[in-house]
């Protein structure tokens, strides 16, 4: 399972979903996995507002790596800027206009964490059991 | 002709002998693809967005959503372990869950801009192994879906009611959750004809599924005010008031410019001179 999914996942039990405790659902034992996904900043850029970064920064460390306390700020990517993008040949979007240096490492980094980890072995709990 | 959903839970029916033989058809393949683009075109996302695919089976639905432009990232969900293990063999893109929707869909709030279920709602006409009625089911997972769409996304089910009762049953299942609702049906009176459940979440305007649907053919508007419509449709004699309100509301749905109600409205005139 990617990161991205497990930061959108919460206890389907009713019950459970109001406690805070249900969220986010914990690793253990986990063997990644990296596996190559097409670099798509816009896409990035349109989640960043729904996730749960203290969710996303508790599952990092969990898996064995470190992201910023705070959830890094990005530019709202927009349509237009897609539209000038070029797509390289394994798939990357290309966006060498209007981004700048700071943020297209904003953009990798979200990139590997969220789509290109994956927990491929492993147990996930919740925080109550 | 029998369909698997009279006889067997779908976990059941989909094991891997019938996982594989369904994957590897070039028939379902192409129908399944097919139905799937209608549905994104139906969605009409512009963006790269991130898409809930409910009965994602063996990925047959899930793989047209990254294939296309632009490229969509998915989240898949089954209830058959086989059809999710072919899916893992044939190394799709999106993330699999096994879980049955009839139980609700485990996502926060607001976590998807689309969903599609491409072939599967019918399933949860049928009890589950517990004992767990229909209308429950059903209601759990509109319910749960309403909630883990962005409060602008929408969601397009293609499906297979077995009659009528059935088809009315989901769709009044989707409206109680709160999604407005639309039902297109292409190539109506033929074997092949296709039912797709077109719904948006709130937001004002967006809540109004003629919008979605507006200049397609066949399509069936189907929400609480046409039922209202229908009801004062066998009761409006001809040339009443409430005649003339259904005829303006009618008209109005049609994009025609009406005059406004008002206390006159049916009245009749006297010939002024
Ligand atoms: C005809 S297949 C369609 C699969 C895929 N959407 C496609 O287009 O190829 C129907 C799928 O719905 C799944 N299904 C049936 N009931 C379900 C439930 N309650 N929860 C989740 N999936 C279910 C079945 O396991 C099966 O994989």
């Amino acid at each position: 399972m990617k990161l991205l999914t497990a930061n959108f996942i919460s206890c389907a039990v009713k019950a459970c979903k109001s406690s805070s405790l249900s969220f986010p659902l914990h690793f253990k034992d986990a063997e990644l996995a990296s596996k190559s996904v097409p670099y798509n900043p816009l896409l990035l850029s349109n989640l960043l507002p729904r996730l749960d970064w203290p969710a996303l920064v508790t599952s990092s460390k969990e898996l064995g790596f470190t992201l910023p306390d705070t959830k890094p700020e990005l530019p709202r990517l927009s349509a237009t800027a897609a539209a000038a993008a070029t797509t390289t040949s394994d798939g990357d979007m290309n966006m060498d206009s209007g981004v700048g240096e700071e943020d297209e490492k904003t953009l990798r980094m979200l990139h590997k964490v969220l789509m290109e980890t994956e927990v491929v072995e492993g147990k996930m709990s919740k925080n109550n059991l | 002709m029998s369909r698997p959903e009279d006889n067997l839970p779908p976990d059941l029916f989909y094991n891997d002998t019938e996982s594989r033989k369904y994957t590897t058809s070039s028939r379902i393949q192409n129908i399944q693809a097919s139905m799937t683009n209608r549905a994104l075109e139906l969605l009409g996302l512009e963006t790269p967005s991130l898409i809930l695919d409910i009965g994602c089976g063996s990925g047959l639905s899930g793989e047209i959503l990254s294939d296309g432009d632009p490229a969509h990232t998915w989240i898949g969900m089954d209830i058959s372990p086989s059809m999710l293990a072919v899916a893992l063999d044939r190394e799709v893109d999106g993330d699999l869950l096994l879980g049955d929707m009839g139980q609700g869909l485990p996502f926060r709030a607001g976590t998807f801009d689309a969903a599609i279920s491409i072939s599967a709602i019918q399933w949860l006409c049928n009890e589950d192994e517990k004992g767990v009625d229909p209308k429950t089911r059903l209601s759990r997972f509109f319910d749960s879906l309403y909630a883990c769409l962005k409060r602008d996304g929408k969601a397009v089910c293609q499906f297979y009611p077995r009659d009528e009762k059935q088809r009315d049953m989901i769709c009044s299942a989707a409206i109680k959750a709160g999604f407005g609702a639309g039902l297109l049906e292409d190539d109506p009176e033929t074997k092949n004809k296709k039912l797709y459940l077109v719904l948006t979440v709130g937001g004002e305007g967006n809540k109004d599924i003629t919008g979605v649907v507006k200049n397609m053919d066949g399509v069936d508007v189907y929400d609480n005010r046409k039922k209202l419509l229908a009801k004062a449709k066998g009761e409006a004699k001809h040339g009443t008031k409430a005649w003339i309100m259904k005829k303006k509301e009618m008209d109005r749905r049609k994009g025609k410019v009406v005059k406004s109600d008002s206390k006159y409205t049916g009245r009749k005139r006297n010939i002024k001179f």
